[in-house]
């Protein structure tokens, strides 16, 4: 390995030195603003035009996005008033197949359906057939409008503030939103300053651990003064935790607003290549970051300069191999150098020794997407947003409710809100009984204790937290043990056996849990199940370990009752 | 080395990993083809205990060919609360076989998913590699005879 490695730290000093003489760069570029104002030169090519936007996602193609896309794209054919856009999907789930027609008001159209002023009709639950009626009428386009409730009112949107309505292939397109605008302005500033202006708006790690990121940028940085050699980025975008599909969604609908954090994170940091490491699974997210990554390259905006010849970084898409534990973030490092899905002992830390013994940082996606809005609008205005901690969340809400889908809220909402106002409750006739929030790694709160608001740190003493934020709602269909039952399974099979605690008590809680439900468990189960809650958290290396007993402790203290009926 | 493998090991384009060597190979094979294991030591020059042990210790790898046709249910939180185990054992009849498994005559692949990541549109599966949300039995029925009746063909990956 030590030869590679060498060779990599000559290329980039190599490149270094290209970049001193400012070759590749002509003089009209030479600095980020005037490179940033070339970049808006070529926007725009919709201008004037009515886009019909069809939301074409992973999850959307599950049911039938693909076909629309194409029965539009045939159904426009010859219209010169008209464009075909695809975009990733708004959130709205439970309407999918979406499509947006925005018609042109003269001026700049705000981009998303909740924001004023623009002229915006949506579509849900599109077939291909419906097409050519909606084309034939784009004039004055007859909305379906389902009742969406409080979906959008009660959202925030920074993150995906353009998902849903903005080009999802189109580098112009995301320049004509205002983006890299933020990029511009940091690479003005000095690092130290783009890092004191993200302390201010206190932003925290969004993949579930809430570590400050600009502390992680700074003890990286100290690092590297003590070694030679490059300092890497790495974007955490393996999105394994079964509930969550945030991630995803900010790559397949805005993937240009990820680099642009990224590049934002890179600069600070003083990291010269990021690696964007992509889950297995998410074919699409890699194949629209893919584009972004080489439209970015192609027009200046990453490799040997971004935005003019005084800073570089290279963006290099990984993939995965499967599992849960590979989002562990030690891992995660183990996977991209190819070894096995086993987390590494710390310390050592990433930022002082991570991918191959480099300072390293590594960032989730939603974390890296809320920089271009805090470094173009400002730390003060991200500091307005939310009530307890700055910013917003992305909650990705399933289960039983009304209106699934992927939502964005201040910090501060309540899990009632979410689930009642935006998710539209429960449905006909059923009975909300619990909320899984953080799914395998996290906590089961009961229908009474919703008026939680949601932030940073735990959610109740019990041990619920937020943690990435995916919220899995349970009625009276399934009975609470059931669910924590599952949720166990779920970490017995994803125990990567590294500790021995784990490796044997993820199994056994599970297995208690088994007997309990299927009616043969007895009192004894419950005691092991507490027993071992205490012992395997304790014993675990990794996060996997630590959080597998939090769905049963929380079950527990909230849902004795239905355990000891089942031990009879 | 298998000129076969030679080539698909040489057509990365990336930094060059145990793993990614091995993704490659199964991204072309639909498996970890005889051969692969070793191929992949002498071009990343660890040792074949090494390859092989990250070989299995990732959910992705197979070291049997898939079934012609790919019946993947996902087990996830969202979409058991949908009763995806309905499902499953629908499709286990369909195929005469259980879960993670492949029929005898290798017509048939069954595999549970952790998550399909389109919780929102749960109970969801995966059929011939072609996600499909908003499952019922009907919609499942509909489409696992589909499958019966246009035969061959089936999908790797
Ligand atoms: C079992 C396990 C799985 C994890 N999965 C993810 C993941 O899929 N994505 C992610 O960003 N962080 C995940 N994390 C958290 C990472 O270890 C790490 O904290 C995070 O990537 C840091 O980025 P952030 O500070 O921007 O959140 C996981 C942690 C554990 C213990
Ligand atoms: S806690 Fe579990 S998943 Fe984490 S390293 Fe240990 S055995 Fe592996
Ligand atoms: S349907 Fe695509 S995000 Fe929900
Ligand atoms: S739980 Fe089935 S798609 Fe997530």
């Amino acid at each position: 390995m030590s030869a590679l490695r060498e060779l990599r730290w000559n290329r980039e000093s190599r490149r270094r030195d290209l970049r001193a003489n400012g070759e590749g760069w002509g003089n009209d570029v030479s600095t980020p603003a005037t490179a940033y104002e070339s970049l808006g030169a070529r926007q725009a090519a919709a201008q004037g035009q009515t886009r019909v936007v069809v939301q074409d996602g992973h999850c959307s193609r599950a049911v039938g996005s693909r076909a629309v896309a194409e029965a539009f794209r045939q159904a426009l054919a010859g219209r010169a008033d008209a464009v075909l856009m695809i975009a990733g999907c708004d959130g709205a789930c439970w309407l999918a197949p979406r499509v947006l027609v925005i018609t042109p008001d003269g001026q700049q159209v705000a981009r998303h359906e909740i924001m004023p002023g623009e002229r915006l009709t949506a579509f849900g639950h599109v077939r291909p057939e419906d097409a050519a009626g909606i084309v034939a009428s784009l004039a004055a386009p007859m909305a379906a409008a389902p009742d969406a409730g409080a979906f959008w009112s009660l959202q925030r949107r920074v993150v995906l503030r353009d998902c849903g309505a903005g080009d999802a292939l189109s580098l112009d397109d995301y320049v004509a939103r205002g983006g890299y605008g933020g990029l511009a302005k940091a690479l003005a500033m000095p690092p130290e300053e783009v890092i004191g202006e993200v302390l201010r708006a206190d932003l925290r790690g969004r993949g579930g651990a809430y570590f400050p990121a600009g502390r992680k940028w700074q003890a990286a940085r100290a690092a590297q003064l003590s070694k030679k050699g490059p300092l890497y980025l790495v974007v955490n975008a393996e999105e394994g935790e079964p509930g969550v599909f945030k991630d995803r969604h900010v790559m397949e609908g805005d993937p240009h607003r990820l680099i642009e954090g990224l590049l934002i994170a890179a600069y600070a940091a003083g990291a010269s290549k990021a690696y964007i490491y992509i889950n297995a699974e998410a074919n699409l997210s890699a194949e629209r970051v893919e584009i972004a990554v080489a439209q970015a390259r192609e027009r200046g905006v990453t490799g040997d300069g971004v935005l003019g010849p005084a800073f570089a970084c290279a963006v290099e898409v990984r993939r995965g191999a499967g599992g849960y534990v590979c989002g562990e973030e030690t891992t995660l490092l183990n996977t991209i150098e190819g070894y096995r899905r086993v987390p590494r002992l710390r310390p050592p830390f990433p930022t002082d020794a991570g991918l191959w013994s480099r300072p390293t940082v590594i960032q989730n996606v939603e974390t890296l997407a809320n920089l271009p809005f805090i470094l173009s609008e400002g730390a003060d205005a991200y500091r307005r947003i939310g009530q307890g901690a700055p910013g917003t969340k992305l909650v990705s809400l399933s289960g039983a409710v009304q209106r699934p889908g992927l939502v964005e809220v201040a910090l501060g909402t309540t899990l009632r809100q979410i689930v009642y106002d935006i998710g539209g409750g429960p449905k006909p006739g059923r009975r909300i009984v619990a909320v899984a929030a953080g799914g395998p790694s996290g906590g089961l709160l009961p229908e009474a204790a919703l008026d939680v608001a949601i932030s940073p740190g735990l959610l109740h003493p019990t041990g619920a937290v937020l943690g990435s934020g995916g919220m899995t709602v349970v009625d009276d269909t399934m009975p609470v043990p059931q669910v924590v039952h599952m949720l166990a399974q779920y970490n017995a099979r994803e125990s990567c056996g590294k500790c021995t605690p784990c490796r044997e008590g993820t199994p056994r809680m599970a297995q208690a849990l088994e007997r309990l439900v299927e009616g043969k468990g007895s009192a004894k189960d419950i005691e092991e199940l507490r027993a071992l809650a205490e012992i395997v958290p304790a014993a675990s290396l990794c996060g996997l370990g630590q959080m597998a007993a939090g769905p049963i402790t929380s079950a527990l203290h909230f849902f004795g009752d239905e355990f000891s009926r089942l031990a009879r | 080395m298998d000129p076969k493998i030679q080539k698909v090991l040489d057509s990365q384009t990336r930094t060059v990993t145990v793993l990614s060597c091995l993704i490659a190979i199964q991204e072309s094979f639909g498996y970890l083809v005889e051969g692969a294991i070793p191929a992949v030591a002498q071009r990343t020059g660890a040792s074949v205990n090494d390859v092989y042990s990250v070989a299995t210790f990732y959910t992705h790898f197979r070291f049997q060919p898939p079934g012609e046709h790919q019946i993947e249910l996902c087990w996830g939180p969202s979409c058991q609360i949908f009763r995806s185990d309905a499902l499953m054992k629908q499709a286990e009849e369909f195929a005469g076989i259980k879960f993670n498994g492949t029929t005898p005559d290798k017509k048939y692949t069954l595999r549970g998913l952790e998550c399909a990541g389109a919780c929102a549109l749960a109970p969801v599966g995966k059929l011939d590699g072609t996600l499909v949300g908003r499952l019922t039995p009907e919609k499942l029925r509909e489409r696992l005879i589909a499958m019966r009746q246009n035969g061959g063909g089936g999908h790797h990956g």
